[in-house]
């Protein structure tokens, strides 16, 4: 482990965070291989976009009209209208497969733009503070302290409620409290990149910074982006949850699987359903995309490629 | 206590009519099927000082029982007064008995503070009800009874004198005096708490002796009793000290034994208490914000009882054989206002659009249930000053051709709420929206969190609002004068005939004139479709067997000192 | 060693400071007020004008701020505007239900991640290895407000093993804070897994088998010890996502902490109790990983402070 660079906050990042660091610069010879690794877990995360985008035209939700006499039937009603309830009916009649298929959309949605917007404003801070360093990285690392400090929860809590209930205001809570990861990772890969001989000596020959910045340091920071973008989509889907169960999610007419969780959940001993069937389903993909970044990372770090 | 006696119980509890005399009543009932029942009297007389004399502690019990309606008003939680068969034990029959057990009650919603005069003095109502003692109390029937104050009169219309008990004395031994009566209203000008605005009127307070309090107001106050029922009272010489309210002592029934804001309440009976020791030794409230979570406490016996319950989660309770359920009408109704400053509801026939696009029988049957039934006027049936209205039946075409005849263009509205507004309130918004836009009617669901609902509710931004409201004070005046006059300003209509009516009402203190003038005011604000009122809740207060002579109350505020706990 | 830890002291200022500043503008941001929110909607313009001048929030905000910082500075954090206490009291009764919480949930993290990521790296790559990793993704991968209700309903109301909610004695504490400890022992045990992995691939380990010594005993003395650095490490920076988490569990359970005190006192938009809530949550993160690097240098000598 490092000696430490001071600061408020302890620096020998785990191996969780250290380790894609590390395996950047160890990157080049083993491209072949990830593919190979990687690809077949990507399927169910492939398969959940695929239900995001098509599901929806195939089965429609309609957020406006209610039934509230076909309210709370269990998974395999047939209802009123003749219509099947293969997952049940909610607490105002309407359809839960519908409505599954309907927030995988806006949970994808969420889950990447979040992370995007983290991860985009995270890198380029976490990258312009480890190659600029000075008081540059002093302001920065230290705007990074006290965000890492200031319980994320509560941060979100008090965006939300000055944004409102939309996917959008959902999307830059989350990414405002996600954004230090970003921006540590990015910035130790950077130290580390810009020390390198190939670097120094392209420095020695006249590049400029900007060109150092796009042709070394950017490549460097892309297999840690991967890898950090994929544990973070998982925990930020869930933090959504945990927004709109404090009644901070998104609105009502284009609900979240987090939303429909929450709003089901004084249902859960009478009809379970309703909460359980999003949540299953919420569940699995966060455990997809954690799966898959395992395997990216191990893929990635060849200390860590130990024959599965 | 076998069933059918609890029933009994809760029967002769309503009769009889004292929110806290459930104890005499039991006695009663043991007594004897055959007790004479006292009728209420009329509302009218309860505010007529002339019935009120007969109540002191020293009325001969066998009056209270089978005197004529007139002197029905038995003195409130003072046992001995209206126990027939032994008057002659006297002076409290409950405290021949020793206080036993406990009683876990989870509430509904959270209690933040003990200071019952402070920011949270309504949500906190329930503790101040225990802990201290009101002037007056405000029975089942609605009729005000003596508490604190052993009679009242109303020398002119400007002025009310209340006569206080001289044998009240606070938790710490200190004795409660008129003193503390106007240290408690100062406390509440000062403190500008949501109770402030109920005593606006009042000007000076005078103290005679240690028993007389006289109240002059600027202008007469028809609600003076309303108002005094919501007011516990705090000792003067201690109010102010720093962490009073962290463990007062008041007068009531029960004593504060600890206090957390978030874990909850312990309080002791009060075995010197005026009024007859509660028959309970130990009253906890604990809070449990989940409802699965306390429904569960409910089911596995973690507390003995609740109330707000869902209407989902109802079957469940009446499954389990060791619950059962008291349901009683309240004061609170849900409501959907329409801003009248903004088009399309500046038109009257938009507004009276909106209520007939909507079936309310069929939202009473799904989603209310057993918490609620329709809704027929701007106030819950149980309120002094209601008056039935003619319903807006369910009828599309109908809205549908006074929608074409205003030329609504057809743009969105949008209905603001908060979660925290009412029971079942998003499923009720959800199907609102559903049915008015089967009617054209566009309408966007803007859920919002409670602090910035109030800001927008306040600043009428917005076209459609959603929630309850609870008649406090069980007087119209409460809800009609604080919400629907000019300058009041809160749904952006304004009508000077209703100001006139409502004023006058306010300012009356002839009972039988005021609820002559509600049943105008009621009319006008349903007719010109103001808002709709789709439904009047019911209360249903689900606690286990072992618990019994419990008595509800409409205003959801229950005192606890008749209640006994059985193994 | 001493200066090192000024210098983090000093840090630790800055954070609080900047902390305390992003806090006071925010709340005062968010749309909603205070004054009007005691008041109550039937109260008239003027009385709730007259309670904000009661409240000092009638002043400009620099004015409010500058008079904060130096109420600060003299280590008042105000009078809750709903409470009828000082901030600093209602924050300081909650936080030891808070710790408790957390630190229970730390110990179950560790109690069950240690074994699992141990086993699975020792059988890398096997049907128990991808089991684990499975599992612990999973912990992560719930809600943990759906979580903890069903434990309720499960544990509760079916099995009638544990209480429902509330504070009491230890069996009020299993539900909660497993629920809590889940996500944790996600994040440990993967941690613990590539930690043992790294040190079993180490040299040294390899010449102490290489010396015959036994499989476990190299276990215990090379491999665990070296991977304390990384799980402290991690639990400290666990220590706000902890305390995150609470907030939710402590809603579910009626929990009596920080958490649930903060998340009233921000929809009564009761800034006092806000900022002592966050002033006091910012400092024991502060706190808890200026310790965990301390730590360092008694689990691994090599590491020296300058």
């Amino acid at each position: 482990m490092n000696s430490q660079p001071p600061g408020v906050v302890s620096s020998p990042v785990a191996a969780d965070v250290v380790s894609p660091v590390a395996a950047a610069q160890r990157r080049a010879p083993r491209a072949r291989g990830i593919g190979r690794q990687v690809v077949p877990w990507a399927v169910p995360l492939v398969v959940y976009a695929l239900i995001a985008l098509i599901g929806p035209f195939v089965i429609s939700y309609d957020p406006v009209t209610v039934k509230t006499s076909q309210r709370l039937k269990p998974p395999g009603t047939t209802l009123a209208d003749g219509a099947y309830a293969w997952l049940g009916t909610d607490q105002v009649g309407r359809d839960v497969l519908a409505q599954v298929v309907r927030g995988a959309r806006v949970s994808l949605v969420i889950g990447l733009c979040a992370v995007l917007v983290a991860g985009i404003i995270g890198t380029v801070l976490g990258i312009v503070a480890g190659y600029f360093s000075g008081a540059l990285d002093t302001v920065i690392m230290r705007l990074a302290d006290i965000q890492l400090a200031f319980p994320s929860i509560l941060l979100a809590i008090l965006i939300a409620a000055v944004l409102g209930p939309s996917i959008g205001n959902v999307i830059i809570t989350l990414a405002f409290t996600r954004w230090v990861v970003f921006a540590r990772v990015a910035r130790a890969a950077t130290l580390t990149t810009k020390e390198r001989e190939f670097v120094t000596a392209s420095r020695a020959t006249g590049a400029t910074d900007g060109r150092i910045l796009v042709r070394h340091i950017t490549p460097s920071i892309v297999a840690p982006f991967l890898v950090i973008a994929t544990v973070e989509m998982g925990l930020v889907i869930i933090a959504e949850a945990s927004l709109s169960f404090l009644g901070l999610g998104t609105s009502a007419s284009l609900p979240s699987w987090g939303l429909v969780i929450a709003n089901g959940r004084d249902y859960l001993n009478t009809a379970w359903w309703i909460s359980t069937m999003p949540g299953i389903a919420l569940s699995l993909v966060v455990l997809g995309v954690g799966v898959f970044g395992d395997r990216l990372r191990d893929a990635l770090d060849p200390r860590l490629a130990y024959k599965r | 206590m076998s069933d059918q006696h609890d029933r009994t119980v809760r029967r002769r509890t309503f009769v009889i009519g004292a929110g806290g005399a459930a104890l005499a009543a039991i006695l009663a009932a043991c007594g004897g099927e055959t007790a004479p029942t006292a009728t209420p009297a009329a509302s009218s007389n309860a505010t007529k000082p002339a019935a009120t004399t007969g109540a002191a502690a020293s009325a001969p019990a066998a009056v209270a029982a089978t005197a004529p309606p007139t002197a029905a008003p038995a003195a409130p939680q003072a046992a001995p007064t209206t126990a027939p068969t032994t008057a002659a034990a006297a002076p409290t029959v409950a405290a021949a008995k020793v206080p036993t057990g406990t009683l876990k009650v989870a509430l509904p919603n959270r209690v933040v503070s003990l200071d019952p005069t402070g920011p949270a003095a309504l949500e906190g109502l329930v503790y101040g009800r225990q802990i201290f003692d009101t002037l007056v109390v405000r029975d089942a029937s609605g009729q005000f009874k003596p508490s604190l104050a052993t009679k009242w009169d109303n020398p002119d219309p400007n002025t009310w004198v209340f006569t206080l008990r001289s044998d009240v004395k606070f938790h710490d031994g200190t004795a409660l005096t008129s003193a503390d009566v106007k240290g408690t209203l100062d406390r509440v000008a000062r403190l500008k708490g949501p109770v402030a605005p109920l005593w606006a009127s009042l000007d000076t307070i005078e103290t005679p002796d240690a028993t007389t309090v006289r109240m002059k107001f600027k202008t007469p106050l028809g609600t003076a009793l309303a108002n005094a029922s919501l007011l516990p009272i705090v000792p003067a010489a201690s109010m102010d000290k720093d962490g009073y309210f962290n463990k007062p002592a008041g007068s009531g029934p029960f004593k504060v034994v600890s206090y957390k804001a978030d874990a909850g309440l312990t309080l002791e009976a009060n075995a010197q208490y005026w009024g007859g020791a509660p028959a309970i030794q130990t009253l906890q409230f604990v809070d449990i914000p989940e409802v699965v979570a306390r429904m569960t406490a409910l089911d596995t016996g973690e507390i003995d009882m609740t109330w707000g319950i869902p209407p989902d989660q109802l079957p469940t309770v009446k499954k389990n054989s060791n619950l059962k359920i008291d349901s009683i009408p309240t004061y609170t109704y849900y409501f959907i206002w329409m801003n009248a400053k903004r088009a399309p509801f500046t038109d009257k026939r938009v507004r009276q659009a909106m209520a007939y696009a909507v079936d309310v029988d069929a939202m009473v049957k799904d989603l209310i249930g057993s918490i609620g039934k329709r809704g027929t006027a701007p106030i819950a049936s149980t309120v002094f000053g209601y008056t039935a209205q003619t319903p807006y039946t369910y009828d599309v075409a109908k809205a549908k051709q006074l929608l074409k005849d205003a030329g609504y263009a057809g743009q969105e509205l949008n209905l603001i709420w908060t979660q925290s507004g009412g029971p079942q309130i998003r499923e009720i918004s959800q199907a609102l929206i559903s049915y008015w836009a089967a009617a054209g009617i566009k309408v966007k669901s803007g859920e919002s969190e409670r602090a910035q609902w109030l800001d927008d509710l306040l600043k009428l931004n917005w076209d459609l609002d959603l929630q309850t409201n609870v008649t406090s004070s069980g007087d119209a005046d409460y809800t009609l004068r604080r919400l629907y006059t000019t300058a009041a300003n809160r749904t952006g209509y304004g009508n000077p005939d209703l100001d006139k009516i409502l004023n006058d009402a306010a300012e009356s203190v002839d009972q039988k004139k005021r609820a002559d003038l509600y049943a105008q005011a009621n009319k006008i604000i349903w007719d010109d479709a103001v808002g709709m009122f789709p439904f009047e809740l019911l209360e249903n207060y689900a606690y286990n067997k072992k618990v019994s002579g419990f008595v509800p109350t409409p205003d959801s505020v229950p005192i606890f000192t008749s209640v006994t706990v059985g193994k | 060693m001493g200066a090192y830890i000024l210098r983090r002291l000093l840090y630790a200022i800055f954070v609080l400071w900047g902390a305390l500043t992003v806090v006071f503008v925010v709340v005062r941001v968010v749309p909603g007020d205070p004054a009007q929110l005691i008041a109550g909607s039937q109260a008239t313009a003027q009385d709730v004008q007259a309670l904000r001048v009661r409240l000092g929030l009638d002043q400009p905000l620099p004015v409010q701020y500058i008079r904060y910082l130096g109420q600060v500075a003299r280590l008042d954090l105000g009078e809750s505007l709903r409470l009828n206490q000082s901030a600093i009291g209602a924050v300081g009764e909650r936080v030891g239900a808070t710790a408790i919480l957390a630190l229970t949930a730390i110990v179950i993290g560790m109690l069950l991640s240690f074994p699992l990521g141990i086993v699975a790296a020792l059988r890398r790559g096997s049907a128990v290895d991808s089991m684990v990793s499975v599992l612990s993704l999973l912990g992560q991968s719930v809600p943990n407000f759906w979580l903890g209700l069903m434990f309720i309903l499960i544990f509760a109301r079916q099995l009638r093993w544990l209480p429902s909610a509330g504070i009491g004695g230890i069996n009020h504490l299993v539900l909660p804070a497993c629920t809590l400890a889940l996500p944790l022992v996600g994040i440990l045990t993967r941690l613990i897994r590539t930690g043992m992995l790294d040190v079993l691939n180490e040299e040294y380990i390899r010449t102490a088998q290489a010396k015959g010594l036994a499989h476990r005993t190299v276990l215990v003395r090379h491999a665990l010890r070296n991977m304390l650095i990384p799980v402290v490490t991690v639990i400290g920076l666990q220590t706000g996502q902890l305390l995150g988490g609470a907030v939710i569990v402590e809603t579910v359970f009626g929990w009596p902490g920080v958490g649930r005190l903060l998340v009233t006192a921000i929809s009564n938009r009761d800034y006092p109790i806000i900022q002592a809530g966050v002033l006091c949550i910012t400092a024991s993160f502060i706190l808890i990983n200026l310790l965990v690097d301390i730590s360092y240098s008694y689990l691994d000598p090599r590491i020296r402070y300058a």
